[in-house]
């Protein structure tokens, strides 16, 4: 199955509804992590069935924290997990059925990318390990490079041969934690396709990323931490649809701003307009597609040269501090 | 657990900070080879050996600096390279990484430390197999003992290596040297009553040392007890 084929859980009502009724493999019942004063993960709950779920959220959402606490490198400090309906922290033989991928993880730099993958075989006792570690690599597309020491590969490589070893046993849990970051967009396409893949065969993956449209072409369903909270959670269609309607300011800078005000405000894509101190105008909408076809077709037709368009809060942070509060 | 063990002594034989160890471990042997060449009187061997060469160089310095530096090191480095997951978050029970990263650290201290306290006794004159073979199980009883404690301690803190020096330097050689009776708690003790144990004629005007009878299970006392809180530890900790 290719990308192009692939439609999400939250495409069909009825593959929702299939979905809902699948066992959860993963369980988060009230979940709080904190460190000294500082709450990283407050009181989440949430399940996690086969299929691909993304996590998503701004920087320091606390979405680290949340997978280093679902597989067991952090404890709780209050609340419960199960994996496969057992305890994970100190339960080392659920790892078979688990591949952890973390964000910021070194590798042993002094082997070939081979030899990484192999030593992982080996700690999941793999039965054969030379073809686990064969296909492994060959599903990350490192075959011509496995020799090659691991101090020599670049950062998108290294990512890829992390995943390989994590999936060299064939885990039915895959939780990756920012998988995408340092690969370019063709391995981001081969990687997404890969999940979508393994996803398809019935396992549950699990997807962190700060950037909804890493995840959104692929994941069944978004769970959305902002500030340690689970803000949203559901398909993502209807986190998409929230995320139309939300407001944007859009700073403008013209040869005549008040004409352009004066026509714009008669738009109904407008919501208001103000002038701000340094002779720009900001406009506040919730149709940015029109917005956009609107103030150049409108600065020709009155004649005005438009010197700056400024979008004044597309930040992440903004666009998951706004899903949140809603 | 072979795997494990396997890992860390690739992870250990890395050039440079070996050739250091080795360098260490070469200066008393270097020296014995002067006393082999420029042999001064019978007497003066015995005690060059004993008060110069094996005390204050081998069982003071080579010993725990070499030990020291690699069990900190053993899990204290996947802590700090953020590796440690790799074994973590595999179906190995704690213990099962613990014991292989001690066996490795073990294995290349025991061959770099006993191989310079025994080529120093083989080469001084006025040596036995006695000698040698006595020396080797003290140093290897020290090696056993330095490591237990000190990978624990790169479990416990980022600056292991530094605790471990202050505890070489300044709680054995200078605290223990004047409150003899805290000799129990002192690995050195344990080291030099283990030879002298074994080849009465070695450190035997040292009436500091302890009884081999005292010295043994003291020692495995503290090797159980630090083997123990390294497990402990590596099951409560959050890893990185």
């Amino acid at each position: 199955m290719t990308l192009s084929d692939y439609k999400p859980v939250a495409d069909e009502p009825e593959a929702v509804a299939a979905y809902s009724r699948l066992e959860p493999t993963i369980r988060v019942s009230n979940v709080s992590k904190w460190f000294g004063d500082v709450v990283s993960v407050n009181d989440v709950s949430l399940e996690v069935r086969p299929g691909l779920t993304g996590l998503l959220g701004p920087n320091g959402a606390g979405k680290t924290t949340l997978l280093r606490v679902i597989c067991g490198l952090t404890r709780p400090s209050g609340g419960e997990i199960q994996v496969f309906g057992e305890p994970v922290r100190n339960n080392p033989e659920l790892y078979r059925r688990i591949g952890v991928m973390p964000e910021h993880q070194s590798t042993y730099d002094f082997m070939s990318g081979r030899a990484f993958v192999e030593l992982n075989a080996r700690l999941q006792r793999v039965p054969d390990v030379k073809s686990a570690v064969d296909r492994a690599i060959e599903q990350v597309g490192m075959h011509d490079a496995q020799n090659r020491s691991i101090g020599e590969y670049s950062r998108g490589m290294k990512q890829r041969m992390r995943l390989a070893a994590v999936m060299v046993h064939d885990p039915e849990i895959l939780l990756l934690d920012e998988p995408l970051s340092g690969t370019d967009p063709r391995q981001r396409i081969e990687f997404q396709e890969l999940m979508v893949r393994l996803a398809s065969q019935g396992r549950t993956i699990m997807i962190s990323s700060h950037i909804l449209e890493e995840v959104e072409a692929v994941a069944d369903r978004i769970l959305l931490l902002v500030h340690g909270k689970l803000a949203a959670s559901g398909d993502y269609h209807v986190i998409r649809q929230k995320l139309s309607d939300r407001p944007y300011i859009v700073r403008i800078g013209a040869s005549d701003v008040r004409a352009l005000a004066a026509r714009l405000i008669t738009e109904p894509f407008v919501e208001s307009i103000s002038m701000d101190g340094a002779g720009h105008i900001q406009i506040v909408s919730r149709n940015v597609r029109e917005l956009q076809r609107a103030v150049p077709r409108t600065a020709q037709a009155l004649g005005i040269r438009l010197t700056r368009i400024d979008p004044l809060d597309d930040s992440l942070e903004s666009v998951f501090t706004y899903l949140a509060d809603r | 657990m072979l795997t494990i063990y396997k890992l860390s002594l690739r992870q250990m034989l890395q050039p440079r900070r070996l050739l250091i160890l080795l360098f260490i471990a070469a200066t008393p042997v270097a020296l014995s080879v002067v006393v082999a060449i420029f042999p001064p009187d019978t007497e003066d061997i015995v005690s060059f050996r004993d008060d110069f060469l094996m005390g204050p160089m081998v069982i003071s310095a080579v010993l725990p600096i070499v030990t020291v530096v690699l069990a900190t090191a053993s899990l204290g480095h996947e802590i700090e390279d953020q590796t440690m997951a790799y074994l973590f978050l595999k179906p190995v029970s704690r213990w099962g990484i613990v014991l292989p990263k001690i066996l490795a650290t073990i294995t290349v201290a025991g061959v770099v430390v006993a191989g310079s306290g025994v080529l120093t006794t083989v080469i001084v004159p006025e040596g036995s197999f006695v000698t040698s073979a006595s020396v080797a199980a003290g140093l290897a009883l020290g090696v056993v003992a330095y490591t237990s404690v000190f990978t624990w301690a790169g479990l416990m803190t980022n600056h292991a290596l530094a605790f471990g020096l202050v505890y070489v330097f300044v709680w054995e050689a200078a605290i223990v040297n004047f409150l003899q009776g805290v000799r129990w708690l002192s690995i050195h003790h344990y080291t030099e009553a283990t030879i002298h144990g074994f080849d009465d004629v070695q450190f035997a005007g040292d009436s500091a040392t302890l009884d081999l009878g005292q010295a043994l299970p003291a020692a495995g006392v503290v090797i159980a007890l630090f083997v123990g809180l390294t497990i402990r530890r590596l099951t409560r900790m959050d890893v990185a």
